[in-house]
């Protein structure tokens, strides 16, 4: 799938696989290849950055924790990031079933 | 253990491309946590430390790359409705209803009295308005880029700059209007946050504009006198872009703030 089309939907991706967390980066990235069967496949470093802007705009907090000597962050969705999750899953929705209503229409006229 | 040549050179690059940021120090150890992560799943699989090392440093991205979105997303906000979305589509819908006013009190009255001083102070209040609705916009798509950043820019200065025009400063700032429009109409249009069929009348409101200016200046070349057209002629582009801008704002007004708890929480504390 081309990254551009995925950085468009990337905040509603990133905020439904950490509603399930909390993850680490590289849980989330594993969460977002594995659910799509490795279709979302962005350059990992691009990600945190989005991570960042997210948790910037009250949607996400994170923590510093050390596991094995290494410095790891972990995010979690706030009470603003869940809404914005639910607002964002209903505005994709929408915007899935009208260009479904396009797309998946039949040929002009029908002859049904 | 990994093989540590590839990974330390590699964030000692991200370090030195992302110096400019804040949290700099905090990109890199997130990015390394990430990539020691990698090499040990990469190892455990059978890889060489070389070899775990050199692919994780590829799926992660050239350093180029990470520093170049971490600097675009250091100024960008998130895509969502806030309170402060919700007011500045108010102020959307506001904006073309003051200018309505204001301009019929400022046209109906003579230059005296309470009524021509209101209608003044209403078109007065419509320029900020507008102004706020497009920073609405504008906060609404977590930024529009440096296009847009500009485009906020033209329009928050644009009666500053129309003065330039002398006695074609009212052209002038329409002109500058509309183009500040535009590039947010397009910009919103790229982004795909809004509905496409209030941005397509946003959109069509500043070209309406700018080709009505275009045919104005040819006519004037070949001796036409295009003042003498209806008013319609010249209301119908602005009336456009107002119709599209007051869908916009009702768009934003009927949306859910994220931070509504927030706001109720802090009103009830208050």
């Amino acid at each position: 799938m081309r990254a551009d089309v995925v950085r468009g939907h990337l905040d509603l991706l990133l905020l439904a696989i950490v509603e399930d967390g909390p993850y680490h980066g590289y849980a989330i990235l594993d969460e977002l290849r594995g659910r799509t069967d490795g279709a979302i496949d962005l350059p990992e470093g691009t990600v945190y950055p989005a991570l960042h802007r997210l948790e910037r705009a009250g949607l996400l907090t994170s923590t510093w924790t050390e596991v094995n000597g290494r410095k790891r962050r972990t995010y979690s969705l706030t009470p603003k990031g869940t809404t914005a999750a639910k607002e964002k899953r209903r505005e994709w929705t929408a915007f899935a079933e009208t260009v479904q209503r396009i797309v998946g229409a039949p040929p002009w006229p029908t002859t049904a | 253990m990994a093989d540590d040549r590839l990974i330390p050179a590699y964030l000692r690059e991200l370090r030195f491309s992302v110096a400019r940021l804040r949290d700099a120090d905090d990109i890199v150890a997130e990015a390394e946590d990430h990539l020691l992560e990698v090499v040990d799943h990469l190892m455990a699989d059978g890889r060489t430390p070389h070899e775990a090392e050199a692919e994780a440093v590829t799926r992660f991205g050239s350093a180029e790359l990470v520093a170049k979105v971490c600097i675009s997303e250091s100024t960008r906000g998130a895509a969502v409705p806030t309170t402060k979305t919700r007011l500045a589509g108010y102020a959307l819908l506001l904006a073309p209803l003051l200018t309505l006013f204001g301009e019929w009190g400022n046209e109906a009255t003579d230059n005296t009295g309470g009524m021509h001083g209101t209608a003044v102070v209403v078109l007065g209040l419509a320029f900020p308005a507008l102004i706020f609705g497009l920073w609405g916009l504008q906060a609404r798509h977590g930024g529009l880029g440096r296009l847009g950043r500009a485009a906020l820019i033209v329009a928050v200065l644009s009666p500053i700059l129309s003065h330039a025009a002398a006695y074609a400063a009212i052209a002038l700032l329409a002109v500058l209007l509309a183009l500040a429009i535009l590039v947010f109409g397009v910009e919103m249009l790229r982004a795909s946050v809004l509905p496409v069929a209030p941005l397509t009348v946003v959109i069509a409101g500043p070209i309406a504009v700018v080709a009505l200016g275009l045919i104005m200046v040819a006519v004037a070349f070949t001796d036409g006198d295009s003042g003498q057209w209806p008013n319609i002629v010249y209301l119908s582009p602005i009336a456009l872009t107002a119709v599209g801008l007051a869908w916009l704002g009702w768009h934003l007004s009927q949306e859910t703030p994220v931070d509504a708890g927030r706001s109720r929480r802090r009103l009830a504390t208050s």
